[in-house]
């Protein structure tokens, strides 16, 4: 905590480190937690892990990333990915994640602190022919250190909203929203 | 900006028009799954009376269940290079028989009283292969590509020659499939089956026989691919593997009238269980890569394409059993039958004969939890 702190106020006491037209790429490997379903229809949450809840596992996510700074404090980009979740009766459910994305550094220099928001679309695919592109939106959180000028590594979470508004009135009832939390170690590069 | 947003809804409907096949959402789908049992099974063989003992076979080996039993008894254990693939149940005997893959194809008659297996020497060349069926015949093969075969009952394999059907589907036809209709119930009853040849080719050749009980009927051969049968009086309705339902009249075997198509695809040997409520024949199937099952509706004593109906289904009994890989099913009365699964073990079922065919509650009376079914 104490060295926490200290890399925090390192960071918080720098000059702002990015100009405009700074770019960062980044490579994100981690995991990701379903952690809840709402069905619209009857007004059901279903809340954890496994058997009656959200029917998922722990999974496994892995994206590419890049930002371009419009300011010193504020960069946007896109990211996309591909995520997995085992379902429990041995399904596969994948996703694979292409969204635009803001991110506000209000530390930034040996540490960055990344706040970002993404929007865009998400194609799902489930077993039994059920598959389906919809929107897709994110909140996260990161920390990255840069050891050196260029090179940073960092952890990030948050939350991920998946909405699943199919467009046969046969599956309106299971119109729902999923919720998923991804925790990710990041490799970044800027210049 | 509008080119992007153009292409952008292009790939988005591009993509969503994958799901049409789909008729539950993917996240409700994963919500109600549930894990698979390790109880793999593979047939249920046939039971020796109402209320009594059960046989079934899964991938570790042969079971007896009595009614009162807590738990089943392995009788015949599969072991390497000595695995049971199929079983039979000789009610008017009360014996069993079974094959391995023991020296490529071995046949035992095994005694619930004794509790002793022995070998039953299957015939020398030109025999080079045989299957069981249910209701205890045999099928033999005759030399390869020979394209010949044999029905003959398991007492008179020795003189399969004089005792056993001829069947002579022609040079390099061989085993495509055998079905024994799900609703089988017990092999002194039971004693049809349709079995299905295949010479490769491009498309590949098809020769179908029904096997009544007494001799061999040669049948339509432009069915394609054939998942199941089943026999209602004097009908036979035909399952193919492409989804279609055929009905053929016996003693005009060679026509077969097409009544309904369905948009998905099924296994060989697919569930495909016959319920009568008086005016209707359905179809309870379980379709392939699908997360609902479907059933046929079919006028009963006028079955035509235009009244022939396919409903989709996915509550009451289908909440259960859509997504539990049916291998076998057993029937116990008009409405009430065991179904054993893949995945999720063994389920009673008491459906609503005049309900059958709806998406709700209604079609069921009972289902057991799985694996707390009666027999």
């Amino acid at each position: 905590m104490l060295l926490l702190i200290l890399v925090l106020s390192v960071g918080l006491s720098a000059e702002p480190f990015y100009d405009k037209g700074s770019q960062t790429f980044s490579f994100t490997l981690g995991t990701t937690v379903p952690t809840f379903v709402h069905f619209f229809s009857t007004n059901e949450t279903r809340v954890g892990l496994g058997v009656d809840n959200t029917g998922m596992k722990i999974g496994g996510y892995g994206a590419i990333s890049y930002q371009a700074f419009t300011s010193p404090y504020s960069a946007i980009g896109g990211e996309i990915g591909y995520n997995f979740n085992y379902v429990v009766d041995g399904n596969l459910y994948t996703a694979v994640p292409f969204f635009f994305k803001y991110s506000y550094l209000p530390v930034q220099g040996t540490i960055d602190l990344p706040i970002s928001v993404g929007l865009g679309f998400v194609y799902n695919s489930g077993g039994a022919n059920t598959s389906i592109m919809t929107l897709y939106s994110n909140i996260e959180l990161g920390l990255t250190y840069f050891p050196g000028e260029h090179w940073g590594f960092g952890v990030r979470t948050g939350l991920w909203l998946i909405p699943e508004l199919n467009y046969r009135k046969e599956l309106f009832g299971d119109n729902a929203l999923a919720g998923f939390v991804p925790i990710t170690l990041s490799v970044s590069y800027r210049q | 900006m509008k080119k992007i947003l153009i292409i952008m809804t292009t790939i988005t409907l591009l993509f969503t028009a994958c799901n049409a096949d789909a008729t539950s959402g993917l996240f409700r789908t994963a919500a109600e799954a549930r894990e698979a049992l390790t109880i793999k099974y593979m047939q249920v063989v046939g039971r020796k009376g109402a209320n009594d003992t059960l046989y079934f076979l899964t991938r570790e080996g042969l079971f007896v269940k009595d009614t009162n039993a807590k738990a089943a008894e392995l009788i015949v254990t599969s072991k390497e290079d000595n695995r049971v693939q199929s079983a039979a149940y000789l009610n008017d005997k009360i014996k069993l028989l079974y094959k391995t893959d023991k020296n490529d194809g071995s046949l035992f008659e095994y005694d619930p009283v004794t509790k002793a297996s022995t070998p039953l020497p299957i015939p020398a060349a030109p025999v080079t292969d045989f299957r069981l069926m249910p209701n205890g015949k045999i099928v033999l093969k005759g030399a390869a590509n020979s394209g010949e075969f044999w029905i003959v009952a398991n007492d008179k394999l020795g003189s399969y020659n004089a005792d056993g059907i001829k069947v002579t589907a022609g040079e390099g036809f061989d085993f495509y499939g055998l079905f024994t209709p799900s609703n089988y119930e017990k092999s002194d009853a039971n004693k049809g089956f349709l079995f299905s040849f295949v010479k490769s080719g491009s498309p590949n050749e098809y020769k179908n026989y029904y096997y009544d009980g007494a001799g061999v009927n040669e049948m339509n051969n432009t069915l394609g691919s054939i998942s199941n049968f089943s026999v209602i009086g004097t009908d036979l309705y035909i399952l193919t593997v492409e989804g279609a339902l055929y009905h053929l009249k016996t003693g005009a075997l060679n026509v077969a009238a097409k009544l309904k198509d369905n948009t998905v695809g099924y296994e060989r040997n697919a569930f495909f269980y016959p319920i009568d409520d008086g005016a209707n024949l359905h179809f309870i199937t379980n379709p392939s890569s699908s997360d609902s099952m479907s059933v046929f509706s079919v006028v009963k004593g006028d079955p035509k394409a235009d009244t022939t109906t396919v409903s989709t289904i996915k509550n009451g009994y289908a909440a259960v059993l859509k997504d539990t890989f049916i291998v076998s099913s057993l029937q116990l009365d008009g409405e009430t039958f065991l179904v054993a699964t893949q995945k999720h073990g063994m389920y009673s079922v008491q459906v609503d004969k005049a309900n059958v065919n709806k998406n709700d509650g209604t079609n069921v009376q009972a289902i057991s939890k799985a694996e707390e079914y009666e027999f």
